[in-house]
């Protein structure tokens, strides 16, 4: 039983959390410039050290609300299949370790684009913390339009 | 991993010498991924044996008796034959064995070498270079037949012996690559421990000989690794940009030294990093020698090929999209330009003709040329071509000057050559050059006279990864449009919120210069939400052009050139074709850089002019008309003065503090560059001579005779386009040629030798000498 570490974090009032060992870089830098004609889920370009970054707005991302509704959003540096994206979320919580045991698979009446975004959930005590794989979504993205149609009805269903 | 190669290589080898080639052995590496990279590896090195031998082969033509170079060749086919083996590719051992036969004849003097062989033996790298390009492709050797070259190898290599021991020889090479390709299959998997220590013991005898080849290998990286390490160290930059501050305002004097010795590591560090990205040009050039002989062979010519300055360093990535511009024009210049024997003897000339290649640094940039003493362009033969082709009317035509006629030769589907050989003139010709050059930011010249030859010179930047950039901002965020695409800007005072526009049915268009140009917003564009814009004052119109389209982009402000750094926005942006790429500027925020091309395709202005292509040459050049373009100007108490928009280099703006004295004469050095100060009220006739007061001019940069000069002008107007009939002036004026019309007005043309030579021969002396012999004194 091997246990993996993740971070979690907030966006609007649901909890997810990635792989830990994905993450770069945590950091408030989210002054991104906007890309006209990106896909709606890209909030724009960040620049980490000389190195440009596409930066996911989560919220649009997982369609949970139009925006985050957080004047300060954190910026998660996760590094995808040797590519760097920025993950633009609410709030960064903490790192835990989750055994391999609680992990389910989303069922499988699971809505199909939302497979896009989420790997699995973790049972916790109370409630079921989602996994996401940002892999997933990037790869949605190169490979056929606009995967971030996930809404937030179908994952507060998932979560209950 | 780099050494194991030739290391098994030798191993086999040895193995092969030591048991009399009457046993060859083949080590089987049971892990695939191990075996996988040791091909790639012995891809890589064969293609490096077979670039040398091309070059070694050219060289050895022409000094036959050179038995070192003939040692150089027979080891590395002996290497590459080696390396076969072990991977029991064995055609390419049967192929490199025959070729080894005739090298050794050769090396041990029992055969002289003669074309006939040297072309036998090229041919036998092509083949080479074949199997291995299938290996490549597929991990195994491509089948084929290769008996008829192994057999003329052959042939070749006992023709100058006796008859007696020509068959014993024979007999002996026949049986060889028999008994090399039989038990390579048959050799069970075992055997490689078996075999494995006699061989590894003799291998220091066998490397010595190798290495004498290696010495000056240098090391190869991975070109994914270096881009990587640019990057590093361009953050470790940026990290050090940060640091700065704090050891400004720091009193610790131990810590501000610290990050000073940061500073200045950080900085050589930066300039290494860039000198890595650099390759000399003989990286290209080294294939060359071979191109020009097997064209000047099959032209029937004779051709000198002289290369000069290969020495000369480029980004690599430039390198790789100059050699199909050079091959071509090489190409061109042994096909069309340099004549036949008989030919060049009639003329006058020496039988061998010479092309020279030649690459220099200049200002930043990097110069190739090109140039053969042969036929020239026949300007004539242009012209009718041009007339015959329906490029420009006969009336039109006659009136060309050479270097309008030279133009022509860069559009498509021109060709002065009557027949098409399988060489060249086929009509995809110096267009697709232009393009490529032009693509990559540079610029094409061509310089010929008849019966003397012809000079093409190709100016190319030093860089890709830099280019210079025009940064407009539209919507609150700044783009970058690349410069070289920009033609002119304009600038439009909106007066009683009047459209600057006119209306084609729906579609804005902007008179320029009599001429319509197609208007495009860039935040519809690109749709933005506009925020709010409602009363402008003035336009901004950036007239760009894009594979033969001309149009003008609407934006909300113009801020500055400089110089950018092209970052490629990836995989996931990739899609977005109107992006060039990005941009990271100095206050640390992205800017995107706008792709011209991208922008006109999409929005159907480009695909609009493809569909009917017959009328593209005529919108992507300028074809040379009646008519020339002049800037007009205005100096102290002469409102209207022209001169030719071909003279002027640059629109500058000068602080009037910064010119300098220099003797009597002034100067100013600005932006690199030593520019002497002409100012041109005191030189031309109805001139005041009041100074002007303002501290800020414009000045219009000048090269004459090679010197720089920057004529100072009051104000700056607008770009006319003028017949170019000039009107002569009754009595000659001080530094004026003659005028021209320009809607009903009357517009002085500035003599810029005139004044030139006036200011070089002016002392403090207010009396000007009133006749100047301008050929005299321009020398």
């Amino acid at each position: 039983m091997t246990e993996i570490h993740y971070l979690t974090f907030q966006v609007g009032s649901q909890q997810f959390c990635i792989p830990a060992e994905m993450v770069v870089d945590i950091n408030r830098n989210c002054d991104c410039t906007y890309v006209p004609g990106a896909p709606e889920s890209i909030k724009g370009i960040l620049n980490l050290r000389g190195q440009l970054i596409v930066a996911f707005d989560m919220a649009t991302t997982l369609g949970i609300n139009a925006e985050l509704n957080t004047p300060n959003p954190v910026s998660i540096i996760v590094d995808v299949d040797s590519s760097r994206i920025s993950l633009l979320v609410d709030q960064v919580g903490d790192i835990l370790s989750l055994n391999e045991s609680t992990f389910e698979t989303p069922p499988s009446n699971f809505p199909a684009h939302i497979r896009q975004a989420v790997l699995g959930a973790h049972k916790l005590n109370t409630t079921l913390l989602i996994v996401l794989d940002p892999y997933l979504f990037i790869k949605g993205l190169i490979g056929n339009s606009n995967p971030g149609n996930t809404s937030a009805s179908d994952l507060l269903i998932l979560s209950q | 991993m780099k050494d194991v190669l030739p290391l098994l290589s030798n191993v086999s080898n040895s193995i092969s010498l030591r048991a009399g080639r009457s046993i060859k052995c083949v080590l089987i590496l049971t892990d695939m991924q191990n075996n996988d990279e040791i091909l790639t590896e012995f891809i890589l090195e064969a293609r490096e044996i077979l670039d040398l031998l091309d070059t070694e082969f050219i060289r050895l033509e022409s000094t036959p008796a050179d038995n070192k170079l003939i040692g150089n060749i027979f080891r590395a086919l002996h290497t590459l034959k080696g390396s076969s083996g072990f991977f029991a590719f064995k055609r390419l051992e049967k192929i490199t064995h025959a070729g080894e036969s005739l090298l050794g004849k050769i090396r041990d003097g029992q055969i002289t070498l003669d074309p006939p062989r040297i072309d036998c033996l090229l041919d036998t790298v092509d083949v080479l270079r074949i199997i291995i390009g299938g290996i490549e492709k597929t991990k195994l050797e491509p089948v084929g037949e290769d008996q008829k070259i192994i057999d003329q190898l052959l042939a070749f290599a006992k023709t100058q012996m006796t008859s007696g021991e020509a068959s014993k020889k024979e007999e002996l090479v026949k049986e060889v690559p028999v008994s090399i390709a039989s038990p390579v299959q048959d050799i069970p998997v075992e055997s490689f421990s078996v075999q494995k220590n006699p061989a590894s013991d003799s291998v220091p005898e066998v490397s010595n000989q190798e290495r004498a080849y290696d010495v000056s290998a240098p090391v190869k990286v991975n070109l994914d690794t270096l881009d990587r390490l640019m990057n590093l160290t361009s953050e470790m930059v940026l990290a050090r940009n940060r640091l700065l501050p704090f050891a400004n305002n720091s009193k610790d004097l131990d810590f501000s030294q610290t990050v000073r010795s940061i500073d200045l590591l950080t900085l050589e560090l930066q300039e290494r990093m860039m000198k890595m990205r650099m390759q000399p040009i003989s990286t290209v050039w080294s294939k060359f020698s071979r191109l020009v002989r097997d064209l000047a062979q099959e032209c029937k010519k004779q051709v000198n090929f002289i290369q000069i300055g290969a020495e000369t360093e480029l980004d690599r990535a430039l390198l790789d999209s100059i050699r199909d511009p050079l091959v071509h024009i090489l190409r061109n210049s042994i096909d069309h330009s340099i004549e036949t024997p008989p030919e060049r003897i009639a003329k006058g000339k020496s039988e061998t003709g010479n092309v020279q290649l030649k690459a220099f640094h200049q200002n930043g940039m990097v110069v190739i040329e090109i140039i053969d003493d042969g036929a020239g362009v026949n300007y004539e033969r242009v012209r009718q071509r041009a007339i015959q082709r329906g490029l420009i009317t006969s009336a039109l035509a006659q009136g060309l000057s050479k270097k309008e006629l030279i133009e022509l030769i860069f559009l498509p589907g021109f060709s002065t050559k009557e027949s098409i050989s399988n060489l060249s003139g086929r009509g995809v010709g110096m267009d697709v050059v232009k393009n490529n050059i032009v693509n990559i930011g540079g610029a094409i010249e061509v310089l010929s006279e008849e019966d003397i030859g012809t000079t093409i010179r190709l100016k190319i930047p030093l860089t890709l990864a830099i280019m210079p950039a025009l940064m407009v901002g539209c919507a609150l965020e700044t783009y970058a449009i690349p410069q070289n695409r920009i033609l002119e800007l304009v600038r439009l005072k909106i007066t009683n919120n009047e459209n600057p526009f006119d209306d084609f049915y729906g579609t804005p268009v902007y008179r320029l210069r009599e001429s319509l140009i197609p208007v495009l917003y860039l935040d519809q564009e690109l749709s933005i939400q506009k925020t709010s814009n409602s009363a402008a004052a003035s336009v901004n119109l950036v007239v760009v052009q894009s594979s033969g389209v001309r149009f003008g982009l609407i934006v909300d402000e113009i801020f500055n050139i400089q110089d950018v750094v092209v970052k490629p926005l990836g995989p996931l942006l990739s899609k977005l074709t109107r992006y060039a790429g990005a941009t990271i500027l100095g206050s640390g925020r992205v800017s995107l850089i706008l792709d011209v091309d991208g922008i006109a395709i999409e929005s159907g202005l480009v695909g609009k002019i493809q569909a009917n292509p017959i009328e593209q040459p005529e919108l992507a050049v300028n074809l040379p008309e009646d008519e020339w373009s002049m800037l007009l100007f205005e100096l102290e108490g002469l409102k209207q003065i022209a001169l030719s928009l071909d003279r002027i280099e640059h629109i500058v703006m000068l602080n009037t503090e910064q010119i300098q004295q220099n003797g009597n004469k002034e100067v100013i050095y600005y932006q690199d560059e030593l520019m002497h100060v002409v100012r041109l009220q005191n030189y031309v006739s109805g001139c005041s001579l009041i100074e002007t007061e303002s501290k800020v001019t414009p000045a219009l940069t000048c090269v004459v005779n090679q010197k720089t000069y920057a004529l100072i002008v009051n104000q700056v107007h607008d770009i006319i386009l003028v017949p170019q009939k000039m009107h002569e002036l009754s009595s000659p004026q001080r530094g004026i040629h003659g005028c021209v019309i320009h809607q009903q007005d009357v517009i002085n043309v500035l003599d810029l030798e005139e004044v030139v030579a006036m200011h070089n021969v002016h002392d403090s002396t207010t009396i000007y000498p009133l006749v100047i012999d301008v050929q005299a004194t321009s020398q």
